[in-house]
């Protein structure tokens, strides 16, 4: 039977009953957000990539505790993220030496390309610093304000989305990204980054 | 720089954060793991709770089992019983029916006999926890208990009773009550109060004016 036309809400119907295919198809519609939301809280590629898996484990074994209160996209990311969550403690200092370092060596690999489009070298350059010292300031931000700047910008998730996951009115949400762009900017202007253009 | 414009940029940079995708093999991956999962968690609670009862019952035995066959207990009843069981291995043996069931309680006399379940003879004894006549269970019409010997066991280590001597105590006599009558004295009489008559305007005392008091209806 084809899927494509079919809610959610009937996937999850059907999974109830035992069907894999309609489980694999809410697997497969879902699995970009909910692997960005634990990329947000682990920063690593291969933890989120675990940490999704998991989180599609524990979706699985309570769908029957699925009621439609929300949507089956914004339970299923409360359940992601606290799987990330909880693997980011279990994690704990580990994953400040070790995942932040193997990050730090995607993001400028990543970086490298963007400085590469850059107009002229010098300015390709400094840009790349700059977003350098900007990837630099959002990690060292407290975990309140840097989950809800990650997971506002990453485009996959709607405020309410975003409230529901870290448990935080929307105002609150909209706050702390506020409060996190504003001090990432006091942070650049502390290391002389005020006047670069 | 303005602050739009570094907005912009964090905004970008926090989205390169987030940016990526799962690996193409995921759905898969979940599906399998899936598939190797006992659902354990599942199982049916109707399954789960005689499985439950069943062991906490075997344990229940195997536990009990050592405190009604400790080698201390056996040694002792051998050691209480054997002056009988030598009267009887030279006479009736097995008679259980001449001995005097007011000496010996049913179940003791069984158990001094096979302390092992095995007779005089050294034969099996099939009469193990069998009641005898005239027994409790036997006046009843029960089946006899199989936990009888234990219990003869424990009755066996049982301290005497204890014989309290009555006490020697009188008995409380209350004195008969005084009920003579109380005498109350009587009220005085109340004479009624006279309240002379308004003026009325015509300087005449009127009648209707006049309030009398009746005195009857006061409570004494």
């Amino acid at each position: 039977m084809s899927t494509v036309c079919v809610s959610d809400v009937d996937l999850v119907a059907r999974a109830r009953q035992g069907d894999p295919a309609a489980f694999g198809e809410l697997v497969e519609r879902h699995r970009v957000a909910v692997y960005r939301a634990a990329l947000a809280a682990l920063g690593s590629h291969a933890d989120a990539e675990d940490a999704a898996q998991d989180a599609f484990l524990v979706a699985f074994r309570r769908l029957d505790t699925f009621r439609g209160d929300s949507s089956f996209k914004t339970w299923l990311l409360t359940i992601a993220w606290h799987q990330a969550i909880n693997h980011r403690r279990s994690l704990g200092r580990v994953w400040r030496r070790m995942v932040l370092a193997k990050d730090q060596e995607e993001m400028e690999s990543v970086l490298e390309n963007v400085a590469a489009a850059g107009p002229t070298p010098e300015g390709a350059t400094a840009h790349h610093q700059l977003r350098r010292e900007l990837e630099r300031a959002i990690r060292s931000l407290s975990p309140k304000l840097r989950d809800a700047l990650l997971l506002a910008q990453s485009g996959d998730y709607s405020y309410d989305e975003i409230g529901t996951m870290l448990r935080a009115p929307i105002g609150t949400i909209k706050w702390r990204v506020s409060e996190a762009r504003r001090v990432v900017r006091a942070k650049l202007q502390q290391r002389g980054y005020v006047d670069v253009r | 720089m303005s602050d739009e414009r570094l907005d912009r940029l964090i905004d970008d940079v926090a989205k390169q954060l987030t940016a990526g995708q799962p690996s193409s093999d995921f759905r898969a991956r979940v599906i399998a793991r899936l598939d190797s999962q006992p659902r354990v968690a599942w199982r049916p609670l109707w399954i789960v709770a005689p499985l439950g009862t069943l062991a906490v019952a075997v344990l229940v035995v195997l536990v009990a089992r050592p405190f009604s066959t400790s080698a201390p207990q056996r040694v002792q009843r051998a050691t209480v019983d054997a002056p009988k069981r030598e009267g009887r291995v030279g006479g009736q043996g097995r008679d259980r029916g001449a001995e005097s069931p007011a000496l010996q309680r049913p179940g003791q006399t069984a158990k001094a006999e096979m302390p092992n379940g095995f007779g005089g003879t050294g034969k099996p004894d099939t009469t193990y926890g069998r009641s005898q006549p005239g027994t409790r269970d036997a006046a009843a019409g029960r089946r006899p208990n199989p936990s009888s010997g234990a219990a003869a066991e424990i009755a066996v280590l049982a301290p005497p009773p204890l014989v309290v001597p009555p006490l020697d105590v009188e008995a409380i006599g209350l004195d008969a009550l005084p009920t003579g009558s109380i005498a109350v004295s009587q009220l005085h009489a109340i004479t009624p109060i006279a309240i002379a008559p308004l003026p009325a305007d015509d300087g005449r005392p009127s009648e209707a004016n006049e309030v009398r008091i009746d005195d009857s209806r006061r409570p004494t």
